[in-house]
């Protein structure tokens, strides 16, 4: 138990801070909302290395962190609505079809940001925010294939040691 | 990276350039109008066309808006985050700056018609 403590603390940590990371990245703002999505990194290499459940836990607990101090809770809603909607895609994805953990990735980012265009549409009622639909797309695209392609060598190293401490913790039930 | 992974990203980017040359070619007739909203009452509406300086007044706090050559700009906000300040001017149908916090939302619309709303 302790040991199962210590690991989703430290992926938690590792997320919160990717989220820090990546508020230093001063990025031109010509579209709100576009982002690379490191923290993501985190949540697609639990999925892969743990389980659905933790990963959706550790993807919960970081947006709620990184909303309260990183920025306002309107734009945490955003992040909610973006990061429920794409961790059930990509843990359907994951479970479902022939994707690879890049495709996954790709799933994840696009539909992170349909579900934050959702979420504005609803908060502003909109429509024509949809007008950066495709913008959102590539973007999500672009930055789903990184994470992606990061994640899956991550996965490799990290898989080993995850898988260790999943055993220790079976050995010790039984 | 397996082939279908490769497969998605096609489709998705084809989708992106789809939608936009839709959207684009859907929305090309009638002159162009800057719209302001706050919450969900319109507050003021320009020409895109004309030259104009405005300044948003809410309860919440205030957003200047500056219409030039064809293009609708907010170059000062009282928001602590700026997000509308930081984004690029806009000019096409449908493209739109918010400001959460004073809950003001400048869009372009056509003349003839009022967006999907």
């Amino acid at each position: 138990m302790s040991k199962k403590v210590a690991v989703y603390g430290m992926l938690v940590a590792l997320a919160f801070l990717l989220s820090y990371v990546e508020t230093l990245i001063p990025f031109s703002f010509t579209i709100p909302g576009i982002k690379l999505g490191l923290a993501n990194l985190v949540v697609i290499v639990s999925l892969y290395c743990l389980d659905a459940k933790s990963a959706f836990a550790i993807s919960m607990v970081r947006i709620l962190l990184a909303g309260l101090t990183f920025s306002s809770l309107s734009i945490m809603l955003y992040s909610l609505g973006g990061g429920i909607l794409s961790f059930l895609c990509m843990a359907l994805a994951k479970r479902f079809t022939s994707l690879g953990i890049t495709g996954v990735s790709v799933l994840g980012g696009v539909t992170h940001n349909l579900g934050q265009l959702l979420v504005a549409i609803l908060v502003v009622r909109t429509g024509s925010l949809m007008y950066y639909f495709p913008a959102l797309l590539i973007a999500g695209t672009v930055a789903g294939t990184l994470i992606g392609l990061l994640g899956g060598l991550v996965t490799v190293r990290l898989r080993p040691f995850l898988e260790q401490e999943k055993q220790e913790r079976k050995a010790e039930k039984d | 990276m397996k082939k279908q992974d490769g497969i998605l990203i096609f489709v998705l980017l084809i989708m992106a350039a789809v939608f936009f040359y839709g959207y684009r070619l859907w929305n090309r007739e009638s002159p162009e109008e800057v719209v302001v909203y706050v919450g969900e009452q319109e507050y003021a509406r320009f020409s895109i066309r004309e030259e104009e300086e405005f300044l948003i007044e809410t309860e919440k706090g205030t957003n200047q808006l500056i219409i030039k050559d064809g293009k609708a700009d907010v170059t000062e906000a009282s928001c602590p985050d700026k997000i509308c300040v930081h984004q690029s001017p806009i000019s096409q149908t449908g493209e739109t700056i918010v400001c959460m916090p004073n809950r003001v939302i400048v869009t372009i619309e056509q003349a003839s018609q009022k967006a999907i709303r």
